[in-house]
């Protein structure tokens, strides 16, 4: 692909920019699945809403009505999902006339919220993101992130040590349940060729059954009470808010820090590290790997019991960052977004962080929709932009061919799947 | 024996393998056995569990007049005699040779009909009651423990091969018995027929589901998406059947509806797969994530609000006029809902189809090696679509058994990672559909055991939320090998290139 015709004089530079935009790359396929998405999501919210069928039902009659209500109930819906994210306009409005700490508080919350959401996905998604590098397809994180936060808990609420010590050794439990978790996929993929894919997926459903037993145990139960939720963590395993000063409401708390570290200490595995180098290796190559003398079995038990160490990790924050105690849907669907977060993130750390923090951002903008539209827009529509949007990410290719954009067998990754065995 | 000369497969480490496979299962089996003679032989003597044999007193032939009994079993002695002694008559033994597996259905209807009063007399007595046995738990288990380590000693005694997993299977069999025995003793009766019938009900979208992977992988495309492809048919078929109150006609279109929406994200899957080429696994995964949040979202959005959309409207339940009268038998495999048989059909065709048609050879050859395919002028591409996009047929309508089968609404999780056991139980059936069909019935034993066992709950030792993961971990144990050595398509999951 060679860029001569673009700097020919006749191309005014409007159209050089029309063709600069047409060059695929990952930013723009970025830009266009969000594009896709929020327009899917745009007709989903049209077609359910009753009244808004009964207004196109006289499109004819009354064409320009009927686009703008549609307009203004979609328009609507994305400026609370916006506002419930980012940050509230007429919030930041009232904290200019008025620079209070309530004021501050209000303006912090959607920001706040995001973050929060965002950390232990952060974390999960990177430990995806190791597998899906070397061809491993961990779909157990929500057994990892299960598994993570009842040992953490464990710690939680049995001892009562200084913080530091203690949420070390919370972390330190979590990592390890998580890593036993997924490497005894690991294991059975190595030496048996069991698929990873229904091991982890089955030991979801195990974990789900397991939290459920445990929760009416009376060492995790809360005494007296068989809710069917545990014991809290006590205050020094807690991790720590970073505004509770500023309002009590605002949870953005140091889980945060220790998922920074963790995308940088990812990125340090991957590009530096020889055993990131072996797992990327085999990911890509795996008779090359084989060639050069890597041993497939122990970099394939590494790899999982390493993304399984950030899953139970995950667990670990959302427990003491957020909950404090356990319920029995625990660990939510954090396994799943973490799946879309790291195809989102093409699995680079970098990528991971920033699609976490689009999928918290969806997920505090989503309730908020759903709180303030009129006729309660359900959340789980960011859902399905999600799912929209990583879809057209994940695959490149069908963005290139519906918006025709230039090079783009750049992106398109040729992967094998490779069977069962 | 060393690591690294186990990556070579040879005649002798296979023979070293099978050897410690049989001498594991054989001492794990032992071990059961033990466990239930010191478990169960130690539970208070007098405890008894009383076992109903009978299921549907309406679909039960009352009481068979005893000329009738002496004639029928003489018929029976009178087939298989002839099936044995068929050298004996030639012309028999050339009829016999022109049509396949005449013989395999001969000898099946005559062993019935030997046993077949054996079978009322289980099933009813002579007053047309419902027939119960009554067992003593401590024998039972003494029994079933013994047999247990029999099976055990056999198993661990040769190399583990194709023979041997018959044995296995037995084994299995008695110490699940002795379990279920074991489970429901006291006062409750246990339903043996009922819960054998609803083990039938329960394995029909996992029917359907492995039929699905079987399909899709049997041409080289791995579809993961069958989870998706469920949730789609339940949620469309519930919503177009209610939409229409249910009537006869419009149950019938929900179904194709389910199977269409099943078919749109097949086609999805085989676009991104065969024409861009992309990780089918990750296609896969999206599609599910994508079919989890719009059920989700329109359950939210709409149904809970239209309530009249999501209806409970089940399929009629078809008793076969007179295959539904034989005990035991009967109200088992034909007293069920329509799409029971519809899976039963699809099986047996599915078969046909792959292996005697000129179109399953081509599934198959392109399943395998594709570029051989290609150059004996297949057009891999295109079988690959049609594959796909009937898996994702069949799976759609296998959907529709989550909502229209038991007759019940569509809930958002309903389909509780059945796609994903579909998958497991396509490997555990050997890519075959009978293999399928025959795996997916023990699953669904499995489900409808867990199910079913809450009734016992109140003398259940054994927490319910384990027997709820029984299915799950059973999975983990049969694609970690429990089948034995597992062959899947050449080219499963491997992108076609035209070179």
């Amino acid at each position: 692909m060679t860029t001569t015709e673009f700097q020919d004089p006749q191309f005014g530079t409007i159209l050089r920019f029309a063709m600069r935009a047409r060059q695929a790359n990952m930013f723009i396929v970025l830009v266009l699945a969000l594009f896709v998405g929020l327009a899917f999501g745009a007709i989903m919210i049209i077609v359910t809403q009753p009244t808004l069928l009964t207004s196109w039902s006289h499109f004819f009659h009354h064409p320009g009505g009927t686009i703008a209500s549609s307009f203004n109930t979609v328009w609507f819906a994305y400026e609370q999902l916006f506002q419930g994210a980012v940050v509230n306009f007429h919030a930041l409005r009232m904290l200019i006339d008025d620079p209070s700490k309530a004021n501050l508080g209000i303006v912090l919350g959607p920001l706040s919220a995001t973050l929060t959401y965002a950390t232990p996905l952060i974390v999960a998604g990177l430990g995806l993101a190791i597998g899906f590098r070397s061809s491993l397809f961990n779909i157990g994180g929500q057994g990892q992130v299960i598994l993570g936060g009842v040992l953490a808990l464990l710690v939680g609420f049995s001892f009562h040590m200084t913080p530091v010590l203690q949420v070390a050794l919370e972390m330190l439990a979590a990592m390890a349940g998580g890593a036993l978790l997924a490497g005894f996929a690991g294991v059975l993929k190595a030496y048996t060729g069991a698929h990873e894919v229904i091991v982890t997926m089955m030991s979801n459903y195990t974990m789900i059954a397991v939290l459920g037993y445990l929760l009416i145990q009376p060492l995790f139960a809360r005494p007296g009470v068989l809710d069917g939720a545990s014991k809290a963590v006590g205050v020094t395993g807690q991790l720590p808010y970073f505004f509770s000063r500023i309002n009590s409401s605002l949870l953005l708390n140091f889980g945060f820090v220790i998922a920074l570290v963790a995308v940088f200490g990812v990125q340090w595995f991957f590009d530096r590290s020889k055993t990131g180098f072996e797992l990327l290796m085999v990911g890509q190559n795996p008779d090359a790997a084989r060639v050069a003398g890597i041993n497939s079995r122990r970099s394939i038990i590494i790899c999982l019991a390493f993304a399984g160490c950030l899953l139970g990790l995950a667990g670990m924050l959302e427990l003491t960052g957020v909950d404090h105690f356990v319920t029995p849907n625990f660990g939510g669907s954090y396994g799943f977004d973490a799946i879309t977060v790291a195809l989102l993130g093409r699995n680079k750390p970098w990528g991971v962080f920033f699609a976490a923090i689009f999928f918290g951002a969806m997920f505090s903008g989503g309730e908020a929709m759903q709180a303030f539209t009129p006729t309660n827009i359900q959340f789980s529509l960011a859902d399905v932009i999600q799912a929209v949007v990583v879809f057209c990410v994940a695959t490149p290719a069908l963005l290139v061919e519906v918006f025709h954009l230039r090079g783009g067998a750049r992106l398109v990754s040729n992967n094998n799947t490779g069977g069962w065995v | 024996m060393s690591t690294a000369s186990r990556e070579i497969v040879t005649l002798n480490n296979l023979r070293v393998v099978s050897r410690t496979r049989s001498l594991a299962y054989g001492i794990t089996l032992m071990g059961m056995g033990l466990l239930e003679i010191v478990w169960y032989g130690s539970t208070d003597s007098k405890l008894h569990t009383v076992i109903q044999f009978g299921y549907n007193t309406a679909t039960v032939w009352p009481v068979v007049s005893s000329i009738w009994k002496f004639i029928l079993v003489f018929a029976g002695v009178g087939i298989i005699a002839a099936v044995v002694r068929v050298r004996a008559f030639p012309r028999l033994a050339r009829i016999f040779a022109t049509v396949r597996g005449t013989r395999t259905i001969a000898l099946l209807i005559g062993a019935y009909l030997l046993i077949w009063p054996v079978l009322l007399w289980l099933g009813i007595n002579h007053g047309g009651q419902l027939r119960t046995m009554s067992v003593d738990v401590a024998y039972t288990g003494y029994l079933f423990g013994c047999a247990s380590i029999i099976v055990g000693g056999l198993t661990a005694w040769k190399r583990f091969d194709r023979s041997s997993s018959g044995i296995l299977y037995g084994g299995l069999l008695v110490f699940l018995l002795g379990f279920l025995i074991w489970v429901a003793r006291g006062s409750l009766d246990l339903q043996l027929t009922s819960i054998l019938a609803s083990a039938v009900a329960a394995s029909t979208f996992l029917m359907f589901g492995s039929l699905s992977g079987t399909l899709c992988e049997r041409s080289g495309v791995v579809n993961i998406a069958i989870e998706g492809q469920f949730m789609a048919g339940a949620l469309s078929s519930i919503v177009f059947a209610s939409a229409f109150h249910g009537t006869g006609i419009s149950m019938t279109f929900a179904l194709l509806f389910a199977g269409l929406f099943g078919a749109f994200f097949g086609w999805i899957l085989a676009v991104m797969a065969l024409r861009y080429q992309a990780n089918q696994i990750i296609v896969g995964v999206v599609i599910v994530a994508f079919c989890t949040a719009m059920t989700q979202f329109l359950t939210t959005q709409v149904l809970d609000i239209h309530q009249n959309l999501d209806g409970s409207y089940g399929l009629p339940v078809w008793a076969i006029p007179g295959l539904s009268h034989i005990p035991l038998i009967g109200p088992i495999l034909f007293d069920q809902n329509v799409l029971v048989f519809i899976g039963f059909a699809a099986v047996i065709i599915a078969n046909f189809a792959l292996f005697r048609t000129r179109w399953g050879l081509r599934v198959r050859s392109v399943g395998e090696k594709p570029i051989a395919s290609e150059t004996v002028g297949i057009n891999v591409v295109h079988v690959r679509y049609g594959a796909v996009i009937l898996g994702g047929f069949i799976a759609g309508v296998g959907g529709a058994g989550f909502t229209l089968g038991p007759g019940s609404p569509f809930t958002f999780g309903m389909t509780a990672g059945y796609g994903y056991i579909a998958l497991a139980i396509m490997i555990f059936g050997r890519w075959r559909p009978y293999g399928a069909l025959m795996a997916s019935l023990l699953f669904g034993f499995t489900i409808a055991l867990s199910a079913n066992l809450n009734l016992y709950l109140t003398q259940l030792v054994i927490p319910q939320q384990f027997i709820t993961a029984l299915p799950y971990l059973i999975t983990i144990a049969v694609v970690s090998g429990l089948v034995g050595r597992i062959r899947p398509p050449a080219a499963d999951g491997v992108p076609f290139q035209r070179h």
